[in-house]
């Protein structure tokens, strides 16, 4: 049914807004505003929030940095010299006392004197150094043992095993004798042997007292 | 323009609302972004700043090891240096050369390579030396500072001949020795780029303790070679040649050797000798001297009968004789003729014995002058050898003597008594020179406290009981 309003236009009732278009309105308007609010409070709020912490920990890093630096130049000079410190000391190692070995042989053929047990000499002395980091310097020392009792021989090389340096030989040559004659010495006879000794790598050594 | 009807406005009011909704979310996720970012830089802040505050907190410590290990470079320097000190090799290997006595021949330079930031060269020495030669020379470069290891050596014994001639000279024979020694140069950072620590020196100091035993780390073992003479040369055939001269085992140093130690003894007597022959000597002296001289002479005199037949070479025999066995016997024949004659001075012990009364009974009556005068003018006519059975009185006069000594020097000491404090259950002390001093306490080091009583006090002096009274 369509309604006609005939009242003159000053006296008719003034137009209201529909119920519908109201709410829709308000709705409209609630949502935009909490849209709106939220993106405020996260850009505004949390984000402005954000990037003071952010500045403020730049400044803090900005304000450790040199002693980071410094830090770093201590520690890359520590790493140098700790790497020389080792060096030398794995140089080190791998040095052998020749003098106290020789020393220690030297006692040992003497034997205090005692000629009975036995009495030996050596041809000549050669030592080899390891041919890698797993061998140690070997030592050759072609020698004799006066007199014609192998029994020499066995006592020598038993003393040998008894000596300090002994304690850093991995392998030993087992005592042989063959008779040797010389007539313009007294006595006359003599054993001839060659000790062989392989010592461990240097870096392994047991080392006993002075 | 149409107006638009009231569905229209609806849609138009919810379509636009519905568009700036759109617009806010879209802000909200472009800033949530935003957020996202930020949080994350902030997040790899944090992490940096406490990676750096956990280096900061460790500067302290590094800074302590850089310390130790920097003053330690001179160390590391003198080990292995950081310039090339080749020329420096030669001289050192020129010097130890001249210091042990071998003949140096070639010496060539051998292989060379890297290890780490290390260089290392070697040399290869050619050198003619007797046994113990030899071991001094290496023993140098193995006691040397700077790092220098022997790598390898061959030794060829002295032939016979050579043997012999050595002999004839009185000498060692010289061997035939080659040996490769080698060394390492630093080819690293050099000194000079180092950080700047602050305050460094008192840092320094106060790690002293570190710095030393930091030297101690990187220090290298050596061998202390003291030559044993008399052992013989391992690379010498010791047997007798067939109507040659024997002695293989008591070389020419052996015999010199033992000349030596005994020369160093027999002077040590001399010594004691010449102490006792001193005319100004009081008795308990003169008899600590005399009784000295005889254990030491009976002592040299047993030893040395068994090294004179080791004794062979004829020079060596002469010097054994004239200046070992011979004044051993002079110094015997000193001691005894002194005996004699004091034999024939001394008086009998029944004398000694009314001597000793007169010197205590003086002592007794506070006479320490006149006890002593008897004493001095008796003093020739007390001497007797510790067998005669008179010399036990002699020592009791002699102690009586020390003791009026102690005496007198104690009276000389001077002391203010002040005031004393005696308790019964504890201990007692005395205000002497303005100190407090408690039974038991020393007032100088020969001077104890040791009672204190109401009129006196006791004090031990030279190991006497001596009492001042006031």
């Amino acid at each position: 049914m369509i309604r006609i309003n005939l009242l003159p236009e000053d006296l008719r009732r003034a137009e209201r807004t529909s119920p519908k278009v109201f709410a829709a309105t308000v709705l409209s308007v609630i949502v935009c505003c909490c849209a709106l609010g939220w993106f405020g409070y996260i850009y505004f709020g949390e984000l402005q929030e954000l990037e003071l912490e952010h500045a403020r920990t730049q400044e803090q890093i900005g304000s450790l940095k040199e002693r980071v630096t410094y830090h770093d130049a201590l520690q890359t000079e520590q790493k140098d010299f700790e790497q020389r410190k080792q060096t030398i000391q794995e140089i080190g190692k791998s040095r052998v006392l020749w003098t106290k070995i020789i020393d220690e042989m030297i006692d040992v053929v003497n034997n205090d004197n005692d000629v009975d047990r036995h009495r030996a000499w050596f041809r000549s002395m050669t030592v080899k150094d390891g041919k890698n980091a797993k061998e140690g310097p070997s030592v050759s020392l072609p020698g004799w043992v006066q007199g014609d009792a192998y029994r020499a021989v066995a006592d020598f090389h038993e003393d040998v095993a008894r000596a300090p340096f002994a304690k850093n030989v991995k392998t030993k040559s087992v005592p042989t004798g063959k008779r040797n004659d010389d007539p313009t010495r007294k006595p006359s006879e003599s054993l001839f042997f060659t000790l062989d000794l392989d010592f461990q790598p240097a870096e392994k050594w047991v080392h006993v007292g002075k | 323009m149409r107006k638009l009807n009231e569905k229209q406005k609806v849609f138009a009011v919810a379509g636009g609302g519905l568009l700036v909704a759109l617009a806010a979310g879209g802000g909200i996720w472009w800033s949530r972004g935003l957020v996202d970012d930020v949080s994350n830089k902030i997040v790899a802040d944090k992490k940096a700043i406490s990676e750096a505050q956990a280096k900061i907190d460790k500067i302290n410590e590094i800074e302590s090891q850089v310390i130790i290990l920097r003053e330690n470079v001179d160390t590391y320097s003198k080990i292995l240096p950081d310039d090339g000190e080749y020329n420096e090799f030669l001289r050192v290997t020129h010097r130890f050369g001249y210091m042990s006595g071998v003949s140096l021949g070639d010496v060539q330079k051998g292989s060379s390579g890297k290890r780490g930031k290390y260089s290392h060269y070697s040399y290869r020495v050619e050198l003619t030396a007797t046994l113990w030669q030899f071991m001094k020379f290496i023993n140098l470069y193995e006691s040397y500072d700077r790092f220098i290891r022997v790598v390898s050596y061959s030794l060829k014994a002295a032939d016979r001949d050579d043997v012999a001639q050595a002999a004839a000279k009185d000498a060692d024979p010289a061997h035939k020795i080659s040996l490769v020694l080698e060394t390492y140069v630093y080819a690293g950072k050099g000194q000079g780029k180092n950080v700047e620590i602050p305050g460094y020196g008192k840092k320094r100091e106060r790690l002293e303790a570190e710095i030393a035993r930091g030297a101690q780390a990187v220090s290298l073992e050596r061998y202390d070679y003291v030559e044993k003479i008399g052992r013989r040369d391992i690379f010498v055939d010791p047997r007798p040649a067939v109507g040659g001269s024997g002695g293989g085992d008591n070389p020419r140093q052996y015999q010199k050797q033992k000349i030596d130690e005994y020369l160093v003894r027999v002077n040590e007597a001399k010594d004691v000798f010449s102490r006792w022959q001193q005319p100004d000597l009081d008795y308990v002296s003169k008899e600590t001297f005399a009784r000295r001289l005889r254990e030491s002479l009976s002592a040299i005199e047993q030893e040395a009968a068994l090294v004179t037949p080791k004794i062979t070479t004829q020079s060596l025999v002469t010097q054994w004789n004239n200046e070992v066995l011979q004044p051993i016997r002079e110094m015997w024949r000193g001691l005894r003729g002194d005996q004699r004659e004091v034999q024939q001075n001394s008086m009998t012990e029944e004398r000694m014995r009314s001597l000793l009364a007169e010197m205590t009974g003086s002592v007794a009556r506070g006479e320490l002058e006149q006890a002593m005068k008897i004493h001095d003018d008796n003093a020739d006519r007390l001497r007797f050898p510790d067998s005669d059975p008179r010399f036990l009185v002699a020592m009791e006069i002699q102690k009586v003597r020390e003791a009026i000594q102690a005496a007198r020097e104690f009276n000389d000491i001077p002391m203010k008594i002040d005031g004393v404090v005696v308790v019964q259950s504890g201990r007692s002390g005395i205000l002497v020179n303005g100190s407090v001093v408690e039974e038991g306490e020393y007032l100088e080091d020969n001077l104890l406290l040791k009672a204190v009583g109401p009129e006196q006090a006791d004090f031990v002096y030279k190991g006497f009981l001596l009492r001042r009274k006031w």
